[in-house]
């Protein structure tokens, strides 16, 4: 096998020499900024009064809303969002006031000279009561196909319930944090941890009332993002452009991780009501389900979350009569923003806990329940798209035969015969999960290609390297559409003086976007290369070559018949040069045939699906709550794969990231909307020790005429689907507790306490 | 002129940077994250959290105690930078030869162990401080050294691999540390004790305004004697409770006495009745202590789900016991095995027993001046015992207790003759559970009353509730703590019977 080459960046990373922001030297006259951020999470303010801090030495500035030149909004598709409030403080942990010094010790000393005056209002946290008051950024969002209350009426059989599923805090591990640098002539550098380099140029362009041509927006990497710095980076960003546009000094932004924790927003948390109708098989024919997203302060993607949870309400499933209804919903916590999934586990999480409800009501193998509504090739969405290719099935097979499956239910129900204290689960869940963005206008796509004199290659596109590797992917794509080797390409920062105007790295579509973007610029360039190679190579031998005799590979331009007759690739260059043919290319590209429209709820707003399923088993032990993840299965569909290591690494990462988001990440918020767990010494994410004790990860490589570049799935987001299996596991355990008279009431996320409570609750029904 | 009042003194350090001596004044509230981010442009150390939780901070010091050299992982942002005297500070960017990489950086890079690379460092010195002293470690030390890190991107597969890769392609007698970096260990001795300190203006608004560094006990009491009313003088010793406050709750004392230097303290003394642990020596060192895993295996069991490696080398356990944390597991451990503290100030030295030290939430028997010199722990009794150590936390490790309970059962013919119940996370400080070691006194070890056992243990405490859990799910922990403990016991004896039989 040909060894897969490193991480585009891996050397830099484990010689802890990359840079991420704030890495650099510090530019001279660097400022700090610190913040006073709200005590409370809903109130007037009656007094902000900054003299104080203003008196003491070494502070350069103290800014608030008064000194925003522009408009004091930040607010992106939905403009409900001021950079700082004037009036209205709508959730704890909101930025009031900046403080700027060169000694960040100082600025926190002069925060506390601040002083706050407000009168509380009533704050509202809860989604119902948000909803009963008709908190919502729009008006209720509806997917429908079918008749669903008719085919409720009619169904042999009918359950219904409510569904929660929490926030998740995202926990990347560097905090949110910019770099604001002045220039000449009223221009202005932000090195901002941002997923969107056009959001924030255009949001900052507003907040300073200059043009967007001032801004220069540059991202080398992020350490870590997961959605969070989607649209969550764009406050901090604006906040250190403020500060360098108002003093002239070079700022920097970087919240603390307790700063972090309390004041950006997480995961939506999701309440759902459902009705189901099905029959004796378990096959369900009607599905009416409400989806409630507690979106928090402002509009932030709520919207467009609540959205793609509404388009993965009914996930692998086929259902016939269906109405989803989603009304995202205003409260006074942090704006709640993209998190992996966007929307989509929490929409999943529902249908497949109906699943397991209906298994268990008819006394069926919720695997078994699974297999019987599964999507066929050829059926259709509830918003109208048809399902051309799915290996759903297959899947499940290889799944099933993998695990070993029908021994494995006997190995555990004879464990759990054997044991008084230790009882053992399966959770089983699939995916079919949308790529694309659903706002179609967003998947659009530029990169930059430079070859220079020695033939060394320079790439730019709109994506940012957040770990994902969109770098490694691009790096891969332009080297082998050039035949070169990918130690001999750079892939550069994402600026918006290279790159203009480009969508989010997010929804998965990343290396989609952007490598097929690089891959239309390279091939560009080979068209050119090759050219240039056929007239050289035809005077070496007697005959006219054509272009397409020509094959760019192993850093050559070589004539197919006959491989020793080649160009190397510098000499290739440096002829191009010399014969003034153009090195550089611009490469564009708009994802073909997605298209949604809101108002009918009908459309083909993905590109392909991503299917896969997983496999897991715990052991719980009823005395203490505490679990283990045993066995874990995972067949997940890439496609040909660009990077089989790349690939492996986000669905492992995905996976046990979702597990933590089931299980131990739990961050409650006080009476004043306060969160509580605010850093890792409470907030728990999954560490070494949680790794499942044995793993197999099938990449199912299969070829697929939907997939995108170079024939490759994206994979971002699908495998965070799997770690709800872990849940179902612990939900299957706890309920081998008792007679079984009752489904277990295991609550989210299914934290020891969550698992204790739940066996207890078992305990005194079968008493 | 220097305005009097907002002065703040340095101290000089002389220490090894990589290979590199470094010779400095530094601020005395300055961590040595800090020094290295700010000072010393070094960026590779990263800082996640500033708590000692997620390990993207993580050094390796280099030091000689006695005549040994050592080598350890420890969170650098917990770590003071003046501490840092005469020792040697390895940090990533230290490990490649020029272009030549590290056998812990080429694994991870063949096991693409890295994503968003902003933990990479962090791990790569882990596995560096796993690997300086053990070159063959096995899956569980291997987790152990590696739980003290968290990663975002990965879920660990990758990591994990590249740790059994490295132990794979290491050989006995395989040099981890590159030759500049080894040849300055011969130097170790040459770094002068005493330290140097320089008043200058606090212009960038540091709280921590003096530290004391005494060598000797009677140097001690001198510094002690030194602060004046106005100061506020704390100990530190492992800093691992000091430094979070510090970091986290803004809590900052304006003198910091370090203990760490304090010879007296270091030493771990078995005698006929007693073991006796100096209040210096840290976790690490006594899991690895002979006498400490010969009589109180149990302790040796707490420090593993204690913590990290990184927290474990610097904690002790005089810190655990005078942090006073109610969910302290030390402490507990302690307490059921009957210790007491030797607390020494200038004028006298005392014994108080644990079960009377604490006095009310944070509150001890420790005077301002008074130290705790050292925890004396007596020996089992000749007779059969039992001991349990349960933890119950969210997270498998690092993280703290929601419920701790320590029991220690002495038995004679199948019946107990004394039994101690210790609790942590259910009282405002570690306790005992007095009724219920009453209700085990005298019972035969069979089934049937330990239903009744836990409800004792049930009705003897009302803990609070709190992000570690509510109230009602510690009070199901402590009944079922106990009937974990007992059916642990019935098998012990049980299983010894028939094997005596
Ligand atoms: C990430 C992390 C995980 C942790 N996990 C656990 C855990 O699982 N279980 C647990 O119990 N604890 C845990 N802790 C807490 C801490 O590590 C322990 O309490 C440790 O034992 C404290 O020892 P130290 O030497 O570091 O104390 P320091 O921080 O140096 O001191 C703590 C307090 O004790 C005082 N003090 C220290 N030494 C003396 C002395 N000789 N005489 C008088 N007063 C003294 C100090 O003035 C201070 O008030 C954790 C901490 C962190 C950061
Ligand atoms: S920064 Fe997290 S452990 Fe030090
Ligand atoms: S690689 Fe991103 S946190 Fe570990």
């Amino acid at each position: 096998m040909k060894k897969l080459p490193w991480h585009i960046n891996g050397r830099l990373h484990v010689t802890g020499t990359s840079k991420f922001i704030g890495e650099d030297s510090k530019p001279e006259g660097l400022l700090y900024a610190r913040f006073l951020l709200s005590p409370v999470a809903h109130a007037t303010i009656i007094k902000l009064d900054v003299s104080k801090a203003l008196e003491l030495a070494n502070i350069t500035a103290v800014l608030t809303y008064k000194d925003v030149p522009g408009v004091n909004q930040i607010g992106h598709v939905i403009k409900d969002e001021p950079l700082f409030p004037e009036k209205e403080i709508m959730y704890a942990g909101q930025p009031l006031a900046m403080v700027l010094s060169p000694y960040p010790l100082v600025a926190d000393k002069a925060v506390k000279l601040i002083e706050l005056e407000y009168k509380e209002l009533h704050p509202i946290f809860d989604i119902d009561e948000a909803d009963k008051k008709k908190q919502w950024y729009i008006p209720e969002r509806k997917i429908e196909n079918g008749k669903v209350q008719t085919a409720l009426k009619t169904a042999k059989h009918t359950l219904s319930g409510v569904v929660e599923s929490s926030n998740q805090e995202h926990f990347y591990m560097e905090t949110q944090r910019c770099w604001a640098i002045p220039g000449e002539d009223n221009t202005l550098t932000l090195y901002s941890a941002t997923q969107s380099t056009m959001e924030v140029q255009e949001v900052m362009s507003h907040v300073l009332g200059i043009p967007a041509n001032q801004i220069v927006l540059d991202v080398r990497r992020l350490g870590g993002a997961f959605g969070g710095k989607e649209r969550a980076g764009t406050l901090w960003a604006c906040l250190a452009g403020l500060g360098a546009f108002i003093t002239q000094k070079p700022v920097e932004v970087k919240l603390d991780r307790v700063e972090d924790m309390l004041a950006t927003g997480k995961r939506h948390p999701y309440k759902s009501r459902y009705k189901v109708g099905f029959d004796d098989k378990g096959k369900i024919t009607a599905y009416d389900i409400e989806l409630l997203a507690n979106g928090g302060a402002y509009a932030d993607l709520s919207v467009a979350i609540l959205e793609r949870a509404m388009f993965h309400a009914e996930n692998a499933y086929h259902i016939p009569d269906i109405c989803i209804r989603g009304r995202a919903c205003r409260t006074n916590l942090p704006p709640n923003t993209a998190f992996r999934g966007f929307g989509a586990p929490q929409g999943i999480f529902v249908i497949e806990k109906v699943i397991e409800q209906i298994a268990y009501e008819l006394k069926l193998d919720p695997l078994e329940v699974r297999l019987t509504n599964l999507y066929k090739t050829g059926d259709i969405a509830p918003y109208g798209q048809p399902i051309k290719e799915t290996n759903l099935r297959s899947l499940f097979s290889r799944l099933k035969s993998i695990s070993d499956y029908d021994q494995l239910k006997l190995s555990v129900d004879k464990f759990n015969g054997h044991h008084e204290t230790l009882k053992q689960g399966i959770g089983i869940v699939p995916v079919k999960f949308g790529i694309s963005f659903t706002t179609a206008l967003l998947n659009q796509g530029s990169a930059l290609i430079w070859i220079y004199i020695d033939g060394t290659v320079s790439v730019t596109t709109g994506g940012i390297e957040m770990g994902q590797e969109v770098n490694s992917k691009i790096a891969l794509i332009v080297a082998k559409v050039l035949g070169i080797s990918f130690d001999n390409i750079r892939v550069e920062s994402s600026n918006s003086q290279r790159v203009g105007n480009a969508s989010p790295t997010a929804a998965s579509t990343g290396s989609d976007i952007n490598g097929n973007a690089a891959r239309v610029a390279a091939e560009q360039l080979r068209e050119r290369l090759v050219k240039l190679a056929a007239e050289l190579l035809s005077k070496k031998t007697n005959k006219r070559l054509k272009d397409s005799d020509i094959l760019m590979a192993d850093d050559k331009a070589l004539v197919k018949t006959n491989p020793k007759l080649a160009v190397s690739f510098p000499d290739l260059i440096r002829t191009a040069y010399n014969s003034r043919i153009a090195l550089g290319a611009h490469g564009y590209y708009a994802t073909p045939e997605v298209h949604f429209d809101r108002e009918k709820g009908k459309g083909h707003p993905f590109a392909y699906y991503v299917y896969g399923a997983a496999l897991v088993i715990v052991e719980i032990d009823t005395l203490t709550g505490n679990s283990r993840l045993l066995d874990t299965y995972i067949v997940h569909e890439t496609a040909p794969s660009l990077h089989d290591d790349i690939d492996r690494g986000q669905i492992i990462g995905a996976f046990i990231q979702s597990m933590g988001w089931c299980t131990m990440e739990d961050i409650p918020h006080d009476d004043k909307g306060r969160y509580l767990a605010l850093s890792p010494s409470t907030y728990k994410i999954p560490g070494i020790r949680d790794l499942p004790e044995k793993m197999v990860v099938e990449m199912v490589q299969t070829p697929c005429k939907q997939a995108s570049v170079m024939g490759s799935k994206a994979v971002g987001e699908p495998p965070f689907i799997y770690g709800e299996a872990v849940w179902f596991a612990l939900q299957h355990a706890v309920q081998a507790v008792g007679t079984g008279k009752d489904l277990a009431q295991l609550k989210f996320p299914a934290t020891p306490e969550a698992i204790l409570m739940a066996i207890e609750m078992i305990k005194i029904k079968s008493k | 002129m220097i305005n009097k009042k907002n002065t703040i003194t340095l101290v000089q350090i002389s220490f090894w940077l990589n290979g590199t001596q470094k010779i400095m004044y530094i601020p005395p509230g300055m961590t040595t994250l800090e020094l290295l981010n700010n000072k010393l442009s070094l960026t590779g150390t990263k800082s996640s959290c500033n708590e000692g939780d997620c390990g993207a901070c993580t050094v390796v010091i280099g030091q000689k105690t006695g005549s040994e050299i050592t080598y350890q992982a420890v969170n650098s942002c917990l770590y003071p930078a003046f501490r840092l005297h005469g020792k040697h500070l390895i940090t990533v960017e230290g490990l490649a030869e020029k272009e030549e990489l590290h056998p812990i950086q080429t694994a991870m890079l063949d096991e693409h162990s890295t994503q968003c690379g902003f933990c990479t460092p962090g791990f790569v010195m882990s596995m560096l401080g796993l690997f300086l002293n053990n070159i063959n470690p096995n899956d569980e030390e291997i987790l152990a050294a590696l739980e003290g890190n968290l990663c975002r991107c990965t879920g660990y597969d990758s990591i994990l691999k590249a740790a059994k890769k490295v132990k794979s392609r290491l050989k006995k007698g395989s040099e981890l540390l590159p030759v500049n970096l080894k040849k300055v260990e011969v130097q170790f001795n040459e770094c002068s004790p005493a330290f140097i300190f320089k008043e200058i203006e606090n212009t960038e608004g540091w709280e921590t305004r003096n530290c004391f560094i005494p060598q000797t006990l009677s140097e001690l009491w001198d510094n002690i004697r030194s602060c004046k009313s106005t100061d506020t003088c704390k100990f530190i010793s492992g800093g691992t409770d000091l430094m979070v406050l510090a970091n986290i709750q803004h809590i900052h004392y304006t003198h910091l006495i370090d203990l760490s230097n304090l010879k007296e303290l270091q030493k771990v003394k078995l005698d006929k009745s007693e073991l006796n642990i100096g209040a210096n020596v840290t976790m690490s060192q006594l899991m690895e202590n002979n006498a400490v895993n010969e009589h109180f295996p149990i302790l040796t069991e707490a420090f593993k789900q204690m913590a990290s490696t990184q927290i474990r080398n610097s904690a002790t356990l005089a810190g655990n016991i005078a942090h006073a944390s109610p969910v302290a597991d030390g402490a507990t451990t302690l307490l059921a095995f009957d210790a007491g503290v030797i607390l020494a100030s200038s004028k006298a030295e005392r014994k108080v027993k644990l079960k009377d030290f604490y006095k009310a939430y944070k509150k001890t028997e420790l005077k301002t001046d008074e130290i705790i010199k050292s925890i004396a722990i007596p020996l089992p009794s000749e007779h059969k015992s039992y001991s349990g150590f349960i933890k119950s936390a969210k997270r498998k490790a690092v993280d703290i207790s929601g419920v701790v309970s320590v029991i220690v059962i002495e038995y004679q013919d199948g019946k107990i003759t004394r039994a101690v119940l210790s609790f942590g996370g259910v009282a405002p400080y570690p306790a005992l559970a007095v009724k219920t070691m009453a209700f085990l006194k005298g019972k035969k070890i069979e089934e049937g009353w330990f239903e009744q056992a836990a409800e004792v243990a049930f009705n003897e405490f009302k803990p609070i509730s709190d992000i570690r859990g509510h109230q009602s799910y510690r009070s199901i922990l402590i009944k079922n703590h106990v009937l974990k403990h007992l059916a642990d016991l019935f098998k012990e004896v049980h299983s010894v019977q028939k094997r005596s039989k």
